[in-house]
This record gives structure tokens, C-alpha cells and sequence, in this order.
């Protein structure tokens, strides 16, 4: 028993490492890749003027998301493959299930992301701009694909739906059952505006940076309000987003909500409210909570008004013993007192709140004062270093989200069906995955540094010059009195151009 | 315990078929990493590496989509398979991150050693991942302890002369496309060392699968059950070897490459044949059958739909980037496009 809780344990600490890593590579490939077909977009089709400088961003914004593209792809294989090798058990039970989505993405995204950016990469600047832009887009509506499928599987753990008992093993009704979970569609929305954040928020942060460092200046200008001007919408929508998913996760998973609120007791009443911590110091121990409290607002984020009762954790786990004790989680023998780690998931929850609110406010304000005509953008160095430090934020508030969804299932893989104990391989032992949780700590941190460490060269490096690149026509370089159309006259095949061009020698 | 259905066994066959083009893709590109060995400077490495620059992830993700069915198709395969060669997958999923740095950095430090450092993660995660996949299934099929669906393998369960062999063989078979691929792709004097270099891997091979019939012999009972279908497959491989030869020496080298990837379909197609219907064999004799393994109608149904769909789609995808890679390979590439 002690060592199947370590191997529980270690497990969990693996799927948190790999989960984490994969979770920053993925929103940068996608949200900067996002900002750079819109780039590509403005250069292959926009105005004559200022084209040149999109095409420049698109290159510079591409580097960096491609650096990470690779790490994306490598660490999302451990994810797929982490369901068998470390929880073999939830695989066996209800593989019918969440084998199937996992099927489609691999099938309907995760391939095509592949191939498509592969084939993008490699044609940048040999071909016809304007094609270009579409492998662009075709590689992006298979990341988002990506995305569509893979919340199905986490909203069918958080909330399990379509399924029905058979042979002892769970079995899918439709996959429509899937997609029409409550829990589903507020939580994709929520993860890819999470990530468009990301790439408004790291586009306006580089390009901050770039301006205060003197590089390229004029360019990145352009970048800095674009790049906020998607973090805006994106950040005022979540705010009011964010708060539909926490009023959902109230009626799915009360524990869960409970401690991220950190209320181990009921409050408010039909004509008092339950107060909302700002901030807090949770001991877990005693049981105990002390923190600054706005009166009325706990009940108003639970249940939409500043009066009703709110439930503590104390009832919720009175009830869930009686519900789960003898049957779910019999196998802990009666160690299973149900609450779940109350001072990470109150911090995890109330850091995404906070600075999510705080997206809100920067976005806007700083999306009036760099668009104003009035003073240019680089005298404006406090808001730029405010923005150069901001772009750090997502990551932080991406990585709360998932520990307060993920840890919050405390103790169930799928919620109220499978407990942690119950889903781990049973022929795992320590030092395997003591040995594999190392290797992975170890190599997703040398990734991570690796790509900082690139990242920040190709800033210093500043916006590639487009002449470098292009070895198709490109269309300031051209004199043809057609130049406003990139590739006009230069349909992408047969260009005899392509091979009078330097052919590289090693001999 | 029924028989598989018409539907499960054309799902069984796609799996092989989409495992068989991870081993035959992949490995022309796992074979490419492995004859950086070949060159000395990083000038050759990067002539050589220009051909599997911008395919690799793609074909890598053929393992995914091979895997990611056999979960939803055999839950129970899927799950036994990764949780019982927990430590070969971990290594895999490793070096495939290693590799990918590998590519992604190899030319990007500013210091010689950390780019030489990637050039032998690059190598590295090149070799031993076929050899590491071949093992998987090559044990499954000698046989490993399992109770209750679960597999309890020791270090000596899985590593025997015929996984350690049957890993050889598929990095040889893996070599052998690689260079192939490249010889296609190259000119020159490069062209014909490289022409040697492969003449030799041929040779190796066709030592190898001598041995590995040998050991077939020895440690599986396949040739017992299925004789007729394995000798003939046999047959194909020695044809393939004898055939890539000659075609090699030649210069048909169009042709020369199709030869080397017979062997690799041949090598799979013999062992889920001596698998079949089991997906996993048990030395206590309970072994974890296909049928016992696979999902309900509905989940396949699902899944067989959306490879039906999506798959002339992907192959669309991949032979678009295959396209513009033959087109455009001597268009030299920038920073952008490594």
C-alpha cells in the first residue's frame, strides 16, 4: 500500500512535469503562430505600404515559434503515451471512451500539424508568398482542431458523460455525447482564449522589448498593436468567461470549488453573503484561514448574486464519504479523508483571477495609449517595460489553470468513477518511474532554457532583412509595374528561377 | 470469445499498415541520422540532413497515429503494451526528444562543441528508437509474464537474443532505407561513397536476417502455426535484399529505394502473423488476445469513419510536402527552412 501511494504520487508529479512543459510549448507555437499568419496575411495581400515590415515580423515571430514547435511535437507524445505506460488502468477501463478523441486528434490534427508545418517551413520564401500563406492557414486550423479534440478528453475526466457500463469496462454511446458536455464547451473556449492571451500578450511583449531596445523600431511598432489588439477582446472575454467556468465547476465538482475559494465552512445565508479572500494564508492542518475578505463576493462568484449560502469543504467531504466510500474509493481502505491540496488550488485559482483581471486592465489601457496618434509609442517606456513583463504572465496563469483543474479532480482521474489509486499501472514500480519522472525533469527544464536562450538570440538579432530570405520574387524587389501582386505573372510552378539560383556545394 | 469481426480485423490491418509507414518513413529518416556517422564535417552532415529537414516530425507522427488507434481500437493491447515496456517507451519518447533538438539546434550555438553535442543527440536518437520498437514487438510476441491482462516483464523477460536481435535487424532495414533515400538526393562523389557505405549495410542486413530466421526458429512458434505465409515472407525479404542489390549497383536508384523498404513490411507483416490472434503473448499461456483487447462496435465505428475520412487526406498532406521537397531541394535553404 505505501508503495503503490509513492508510485501514485511520483506519477502524478510525472504527469504534472510533462504536462507543464508540453503546456508551454504548445500555446507559443500556436498563439505566436496565430500572430504570424496574420502577418503573412498583411504582407501577401495588404497595402503596398508597410508591406515589406509584416513580411519582416512574420519571419522574426516565426523563428521563434518554430523553436518551439519541435519541443511541442516531442512532448506530445509523452502525453499520449503517458495514458498507458503510467495510468494503464484508466486506459484499460475507459480506453473505448477516450481512445476515440484520442484517435480523431491524432488523425484530424496532430499528423496534419506535422506535415502542413513541415511543408510550410520548408517552402518560406521559395515560393509564391500568397500560397504560402495559405499552408499557413491550413496549418492552423489543425492546431485548433488539435485543441477541439484534446479538451473533450479532460472534459469528459472532469465531468464523465456518454458512457455506459459493459463487460466491466466503460463504453462510449457517441461522440456527440462527448462534445455536448456542459463541461466542454466553456472549457475550450476558455483554454484557447487562454492561449490566444498568450500570443497577443508574447507578440506585444518581444516587440515592447524590441522598441525600448532601439531595434527595428518603426517595425515593431506595428507589432506591438497588433499583438495587443488580440490580447484585448481575448482578455475581457475570459474575464467574464472565467467566471461561467467557476459557477460550472460548483455544480460539477463542489470540492473543487470549495478549496479554491478556501471555505472549509458554510457560509452566508438567503439574506447574507459568503466573503471572498484577496488574498489569504491557508493552514491546512488546524484548518484555518486567514486573509483579507470582500464581503458578499464568494456567493456572488457561486452563485451570481452577493446573498446565498456557499458550502464548505467540512459537508462536501461528509457527503462524498458517503457517496464514494464504499465503492470508488474502497481501495483506500479508509484513508481517504477527500480534501485536496486547499492551499495550492486556493493560490492557483486566485492568481489566474487576479492577473486575469489584470489582462483586462493593461490591455485596455495600454491599447489607448499606444494607438494614440499624439505622442509615439517609444516615449511611452514605462507602459513598453510593463508590456516586456507581462508576456511572462500567461505562462503563469496557463499553468494555475491547469493545476487548479487538474489537482482540484483530487482523488479521481475520471470524476466520481476512477480514483488516482485505482488508475495507476499496477506493475509500475518506484525506481521506474523514479527514473523516468528524473529524465523528465531534467530534459523538459534543458528544453525550456534551450529555447529561451534562442529566443532571446533571435531578438537580439532583430527583424530579418526580407532580401535574405526570398529567393522568390518578392514583391518590392521586382520591377515589374505589377509589383502590388506578389507572384503576378509568377504562377509557383515552373519558375525557372528556382533553379538558376546558388545551388550550396559541399564537395 | 468470439472471432474478430470483419471490421476489427480491417482495423488490425490499417495499424500494421500505419506502423509498417512510421518503420518505412521514419526510418528512411531514423537511417539518414544514423550515416551522419559517415561524414566527417558538418557540411556533409547537413547535405545529408537537408533531406529529412522538414519530414521528420511529419513521419514521426505515424507512430502517434499508429498508437494513438490501437488505443482506441484495443484499449486493453494499448494499455498492457505501454504500461508493460514502460522503461523501452520512456527511452523512446527520450531520444525522440533528443533527436528533435538534435535537428532543431545542430547549427544554432555559437560554440563548435554544444553543435557537435547535438549532432550526436541527432545520432543517437536516430539509432535507437528502431531498435527499441522492433524489441516491443518482437518480445510480444516471444512472450512475457503476464496476470490478469497486466504484463510483469523483467529486464531479462524482454531483453532476449531475439528482441536484441530483431532490434538489430530493424536498424539495418532502417539504415538501409535511409541511405537509399539519400543516394537519390545527393550527387557526386558524395553520391558513391555513400553508394559503398550502403553495399555494406546491404550486406550486414542480409547476415542479419539470416540469423534473426535462425532465432525466429529458436524462440516463436510462428513458423509451426502460420508456415506457409512466413516462409513466403521470408522469401520476400531475401528477394527485397537481393533485389535492392542489384538495383543499387545499377544506378537505378528510383527503384533501388522501394527494394529497401520490402523488408521492413515483410519483417512487421511476420510478426503480427505470428501475434495473430493474440496481441501480446503470455509465457504461462493466458495470453492477451486481440479480441479480448478490442473496444465496443461504437467506439470503432468511430474511428474506422474518421480513418476512412482523414486518411487520403493526410496522404494528400504528405505527398504536398514530398512534392515541394523534390521540387524546391535545390533552392538552398535559409534559417528559416532548417
Amino acid at each position: 500500500m505505501m508503495d503503490t501511494l509513492l508510485v501514485v504520487t511520483l506519477s502524478r508529479w510525472q504527469f504534472a512535469v510533462t504536462v507543464i512543459s508540453h503546456f508551454i510549448f504548445v500555446p507559443t507555437t500556436i498563439g505566436l503562430i496565430t500572430v504570424v499568419v496574420i502577418f503573412e496575411l498583411l504582407y501577401a495581400f495588404g497595402k503596398k505600404k508597410g508591406r515589406d515590415d509584416y513580411g519582416r515580423l512574420a519571419l522574426f515571430f516565426a523563428k521563434i515559434a518554430f523553436f518551439s514547435f519541435g519541443a511541442g511535437i516531442a512532448t506530445g507524445l509523452v502525453m499520449e503515451l503517458q495514458f498507458g505506460m503510467n495510468w494503464s488502468e484508466y486506459s484499460r477501463f475507459f480506453g473505448d471512451v477516450i481512445g476515440v478523441p484520442i484517435a480523431l486528434e491524432s488523425l484530424t490534427a496532430f499528423f496534419l500539424e506535422a506535415v502542413l508545418l513541415g511543408l510550410w517551413r520548408f517552402t518560406w520564401g521559395k515560393i509564391n508568398p500568397r500560397t504560402h500563406a495559405l499552408f499557413g492557414i491550413l496549418y492552423l486550423v489543425t492546431a485548433y482542431l488539435s485543441i477541439f479534440w484534446i479538451i473533450s478528453v479532460n472534459a469528459f475526466m472532469q465531468n464523465p458523460v456518454g458512457l455506459h457500463m459493459e463487460d466491466g469496462v466503460a463504453r462510449l454511446d457517441t461522440v456527440f455525447a462527448l462534445l455536448q458536455n456542459p463541461q466542454y464547451l466553456p472549457e475550450v473556449l476558455h483554454v484557447f482564449f487562454g492561449i490566444m492571451i498568450l500570443g497577443g500578450f508574447v507578440t506585444a511583449g518581444i516587440s515592447a522589448w524590441q522598441i525600448l531596445k532601439k531595434r527595428n523600431v518603426e517595425i515593431f511598432k506595428r507589432s506591438v498593436q497588433i499583438g495587443l489588439l488580440i490580447a484585448l477582446p481575448f482578455s475581457i472575454v475570459q474575464a467574464m468567461l472565467g467566471d461561467d467556468q467557476g459557477t460550472a465547476t460548483g455544480g460539477l465538482q463542489p470540492m473543487k470549488f470549495s478549496a479554491g475559494e478556501a471555505r472549509y465552512n458554510n457560509e452566508g445565508s438567503d439574506d447574507t453573503g459568503a466573503p471572498w479572500y484577496l488574498v489569504a494564508w491557508v493552514d491546512e492542518k488546524t484548518q484555518t484561514v486567514y486573509g483579507i475578505e470582500i464581503p458578499g463576493l464568494g456567493s456572488y462568484f457561486g452563485g451570481g448574486k452577493f446573498t446565498g449560502e456557499q458550502e464548505g469543504m467540512n459537508e462536501i467531504a461528509e457527503a462524498y464519504h458517503q457517496e464514494y466510500d464504499e465503492t470508488v474509493t474502497a481501495s483506500y481502505e479508509g484513508n481517504m479523508d477527500y480534501y485536496p491540496p486547499v492551499a495550492l488550488l486556493f493560490w492557483a485559482l486566485h492568481i489566474m483571477v487576479l492577473i486575469g483581471y489584470y489582462y483586462a486592465i493593461v490591455s485596455v489601457m495600454a491599447t489607448i495609449l499606444l494607438h494614440r496618434k499624439k505622442k509615439p509609442i517609444e516615449e511611452h517606456p514605462r507602459i513598453l517595460r510593463a508590456l516586456g513583463i507581462t508576456m511572462w504572465f500567461p505562462y503563469v496563469t496557463l499553468i494555475c489553470g491547469w493545476i487548479f483543474a487538474e489537482v482540484g479532480r483530487f482523488p479521481f482521474v475520471v470524476y466520481g468513477l476512477l480514483t488516482q489509486l485505482d488508475a495507476v499501472s499496477p506493475n509500475m514500480t518506484v525506481g521506474n518511474i523514479s527514473t523516468s519522472l528524473t529524465l523528465f525533469i531534467l530534459i523538459d527544464l534543458a528544453l525550456i532554457v534551450m529555447m529561451i536562450i534562442m529566443s532571446h538570440r533571435t531578438m537580439k538579432a532583430g527583424a530579418p532583412d526580407l532580401a535574405d530570405y526570398f529567393s522568390y520574387s518578392t514583391p518590392s524587389d521586382s520591377d515589374n509595374p505589377d509589383s502590388d501582386n506578389p507572384g503576378s505573372g509568377n504562377p509557383d510552378s515552373d519558375n525557372p528561377d528556382f533553379f538558376s539560383l546558388e545551388v550550396k556545394n559541399y564537395g | 470469445m468470439g472471432d474478430l469481426s470483419l471490421l476489427q480485423l480491417s482495423m488490425l490491418v490499417l495499424i500494421i499498415a500505419e506502423l509498417s509507414l512510421f518503420l518505412i518513413m521514419n526510418g528512411s529518416d531514423f537511417g539518414v541520422g544514423m550515416s551522419t556517422i559517415f561524414m566527417a564535417n558538418d557540411a556533409g552532415k547537413s547535405e545529408l540532413l537537408r533531406v529529412p529537414g522538414s519530414v521528420w516530425f511529419g513521419n514521426e507522427t505515424w507512430f502517434v497515429v499508429g498508437m494513438a488507434t490501437i488505443f482506441a481500437m484495443f484499449p486493453r493491447w494499448y494499455a498492457s503494451l505501454a504500461s508493460g515496456y514502460y522503461l523501452a517507451f520512456i527511452f523512446i519518447l527520450i531520444l525522440f526528444i533528443f533527436r528533435a533538438v538534435g535537428f532543431d539546434y545542430r547549427t544554432r550555438w555559437t560554440k563548435n562543441a554544444s553543435n557537435k553535442l547535438m549532432d550526436i543527440l541527432l545520432f543517437l536518437g536516430s539509432l535507437i528508437p528502431p531498435f527499441l520498437v522492433a524489441m516491443i514487438f518482437a518480445s510480444a510476441l516471444q512472450g512475457v509474464p503476464i496476470s490478469n491482462e497486466v504484463v510483469y516483464a523483467g529486464f531479462f523477460d524482454i531483453v532476449t537474443p531475439f528482441t536484441v536481435w530483431s532490434g538489430i535487424t530493424m536498424v539495418l532495414m532502417c539504415w538501409s532505407v535511409g541511405l537509399s533515400r539519400v543516394i537519390k538526393f545527393v550527387e557526386g562523389e558524395l553520391k558513391e561513397y555513400l553508394r559503398k557505405k550502403a553495399r555494406v549495410i546491404l550486406y550486414a542486413l542480409f547476415v542479419a536476417l539470416v540469423v534473426e530466421v535462425v532465432f525466429l526458429l529458436g524462440f516463436t512458434t510462428v513458423l509451426h502455426t502460420n508456415p506457409i505465409p512466413i516462409i513466403f515472407l521470408i522469401s520476400i525479404i531475401v528477394v527485397g535484399v537481393v533485389m535492392a542489390l542489384f538495383l543499387s549497383a545499377r544506378h537505378i536508384d528510383r527503384l533501388y529505394f522501394w527494394a529497401t523498404t520490402v523488408p521492413i513490411v515483410a519483417f512487421m507483416a511476420i510478426l503480427f502473423i505470428g501475434l495473430f490472434p493474440n496481441a501480446i503473448i503470455d509465457t504461462g499461456g493466458n495470453s492477451l488476445s486481440l479480441i479480448a483487447a478490442a473496444s465496443a462496435y461504437e467506439s470503432q465505428l468511430w474511428v474506422a469513419a474518421g480513418s476512412a475520412f482523414m486518411l487520403p487526406l493526410m496522404i494528400m498532406g504528405q505527398i504536398l510536402l514530398y512534392y515541394y521537397l523534390n521540387k524546391l531541394y535545390r533552392v538552398s535553404d535559409t534559417d528559416i527552412n532548417l
